[in-house]
């Protein structure tokens, strides 16, 4: 890290050590910089190459993206021989859903929506007999096809969990806390969660008739197997 | 009713007012947009342009038709008339014979209400610097006749008339944006690019005006000295119910700028998501094929264990040494029955085997020693032997211990001594200091000689 001159190269990353501190931490655990925590997303802006070129030399490759016009950072490891945590699942799923309402609403859709929208949503979007197994798992006592009135409470704890597992890497934003309660619980909407339409945006520019899906998965998000199933194994 | 109302002795009946309303406007008020921007053209056109409060039929048509291709309104020259006919009709626009000529007048009800929408979308800065400053010089007036003076005017007027002015105007500039925004979402949301387009640039107008509102208001020096003026009369004053009437209306002023400053941030935020959603999908034709291929994701996500790669940091695995149960270690006891004597150990087995030479060379050296009749360099003849045994060449240091463990035993015996000359090399690696054997013979004779 030391150039032909003897000098720091990264010397003016060290200037502030508190803030640079908070980043590094920020990142290597997942988290998104944006425009909304200024003094970070300024921090990486004013000095991007620097902080590419340190990320690199511990072994991550720092990603800058502008999908849906707002600037965000992230990491992913440059090692292959890392295995990366994944999303679960069910936060997955949610991701995804979430950012289809955006894409289909655009600014018509307020950048917050109460958790109980949010549910309803889904409730009426997507058949519950296949997102049962997904946020449900293996637990017992759940209807198969249908989401009973009684069930609905357990489904809304399910989806506050895959809320705030979203929010910890801020995709969004939890308010007034990430442990609030689910009716007074209000979804905000981070730059970062434009990171799920990526698979879409491919697959929408794909002049193919019929394109591989799971080519564009495996492209973006590498083999996309539940780590859950790995464990099993 | 007439006590809810408080009717005073100089107001009229209200029930007549509106009896009277009722029976003014039978067919309503149907105004479409186009003929509401008509009569804001016209409403316009009589304030600032001409002298006359009047218009001759062919300057009304000719209005009409200039409002009509700037505004892209699509009025045709064969409907000007029918137009004029409904703005009669609706009592905005009123017919007067001047002369011989018609004249077209707006009516009072026309000029109010012109005057009125004008407001809803004006952002300029003129009728609030108007305010403030009607505010201010009332303010310093009352403030030289006395306290109970400036009491009566920061409750009747500043607070009764002036401020309940400045809320409305800045609430209508709010319920414009609010339209505004919700046009620019219907759009997005909608099927026409034109259209999109169209409320996009809308709002991007707004937010210019504004901007200059807040810009002006901040450097109004009729605020400014409004707000100075007032918080060098709370210094001055000692009465405290005077003082809490100053510090409301000192709050009202800073609430008033908060709030155009937060109208504004909000209004830059939508339009920046507005800009950000379109270099997501830039018509509506890319927004609905992204729409379509996120749903195929979606799909497959539901029927594949389907999870986004991530980022931890990386941990260190934590190690350290388990606890370990305490072994109870047992004291050792030495048995003298079990120990063995040495003498009762077996022997130590030799793992050195002698090589296949070491008789051969024995036997021919016995048999030499019995035939030398001299003493004999010993260097000399472990090189003699050499030549018939190549072993002793090779392993000289070997065949010495060989010969010295069993000459001992030969006879004539032999007798070992070194003598003063230079050593000699047995082969590469060894050499031998210079050693006579001589028998108890030689001695003798040496002796006796």
């Amino acid at each position: 890290m030391v150039d032909q001159a003897g000098q720091d190269r990264f010397g003016v990353l060290w200037q502030n050590p508190q803030k640079t501190q908070q980043l590094v931490q920020a990142m290597l655990s997942g988290k998104h910089i944006d425009y909304y925590i200024p003094e970070l997303f300024g921090f990486l802006e004013a000095h991007q190459e620097l902080w590419e070129a340190f990320f690199g030399t511990i072994g991550y490759r720092l990603h800058r993206r502008d999908l849906g016009g707002s600037t965000y950072y992230y990491l992913s490891n440059r090692s292959g021989d890392s295995k990366p945590k994944k999303l679960s699942q069910a936060a997955t799923v949610l991701g995804l859903f979430l950012s289809l309402q955006y894409a289909i609403e655009g600014p018509g859709l307020a950048d917050s929506l109460p958790a109980e929208t949010v549910f309803e949503r889904l409730r009426a979007t997507l058949p519950f007999g296949r997102v049962r197994p997904i946020f449900f798992q293996s637990s017992p006592g759940v209807s198969a096809k249908e989401l009973t009135e009684e069930q609905a409470e357990r489904f809304k704890a399910k989806i506050a969990t895959a809320l705030r597992e979203l929010a910890s890497y801020r995709f969004i934003e939890l308010s007034p806390s990430s442990r609030a309660s689910f009716d007074v619980l209000v979804v905000t909407k981070l730059p970062a969660l434009y990171r799920f339409l990526e698979l879409a945006r491919d697959l929408s520019a794909s002049a193919e008739g019929q394109p591989d899906l799971a080519a564009i998965v495996l492209k973006h998000w590498g083999d996309g197997a539940s780590s859950r199933e790995a464990e099993e194994e | 009713m007439q006590e809810s109302w408080g009717a005073r002795s100089e107001r009229r009946d209200p029930i007549e007012q509106l009896l009277l309303l009722k029976n003014q406007f039978s067919g309503g008020l149907h105004l479409k947009p186009e003929e509401i921007l008509i009569l804001e053209a016209l409403h316009l056109l009589i304030e600032h342009e001409i002298e006359e409060d009047f218009l001759l039929e062919s300057d009304l048509k000719d209005r009409i038709l200039r409002t009509s291709d700037c505004l892209k309104l699509e009025i045709e020259p064969h409907q000007t008339n029918q137009l004029i006919q409904k703005l009669l009709q609706t009592g905005i626009l009123r017919l007067t014979f001047g002369g011989t000529r018609q004249r077209y007048r707006l009516s009072r009800l026309g000029q109010s209400l012109a005057k009125c929408l004008l407001d809803e979308v004006d952002y300029g800065t003129d009728q609030l610097n108007a305010l403030f400053t009607s505010a201010l010089s009332g303010l310093r007036t009352a403030r030289l006749a006395g306290n109970d003076s400036l009491k009566h005017y920061l409750i009747h007027v500043l607070f009764d008339t002036i401020e309940e002015k400045i809320e409305s105007k800045v609430l209508a500039i709010e319920e414009d944006l609010a339209r505004r925004k919700e046009r620019v979402r219907q759009t997005y949301a909608g099927q026409s690019d034109e259209s999109r387009d169209k409320a996009q640039s809308d709002i991007e107008a707004s937010r210019a005006a504004l901007t200059e509102l807040v810009e002006a208001v901040r450097g109004s020096s009729a605020c400014e000295a409004l707000d100075s003026e007032i918080d060098e009369v709370i210094r001055e004053v000692e009465d405290p119910h005077l003082k809490e009437l100053l510090r409301r209306a000192g709050t009202f002023i800073y609430r008033f700028r908060a709030k155009i400053d937060l109208m504004l941030s909000d209004l830059v935020e939508f339009i920046r998501n507005c800009a950000a959603y379109r270099a997501l999908a830039f018509s509506v034709t890319a927004r609905d094929r992204l729409c379509r291929a996120q749903e195929q994701i979606l799909a497959y996500a539901l029927e594949h264990p389907l999870e986004m790669p991530l980022l931890t940091m990386p941990e260190i695995p934590a190690w350290g040494l388990p606890p370990q149960r305490p072994v109870e270690k047992k004291p050792l006891v030495l048995d003298s029955a079990r120990i063995k004597s040495l003498e009762e150990a077996p022997g130590m087995a030799s793992t050195f085997e002698d090589p296949s030479w070491k008789e051969r060379l024995l036997t021919v050296a016995r048999e030499q020693w019995k035939t030398f009749d001299q003493e004999v360099d010993l260097a000399g003849w472990l090189l003699e032997l050499s030549k018939t045994i190549p072993q002793v060449a090779d392993q000289p240091d070997l065949a010495l211990s060989f010969l010295a463990s069993d000459w001992p035993a030969w006879v004539p015996p032999v007798i070992v001594s070194s003598r003063d000359d230079s050593w000699v090399a047995l082969g590469e690696e060894w050499m031998i200091e210079p050693i006579t054997l001589a028998t108890e013979i030689d001695l003798t004779e040496c002796t006796n000689g």
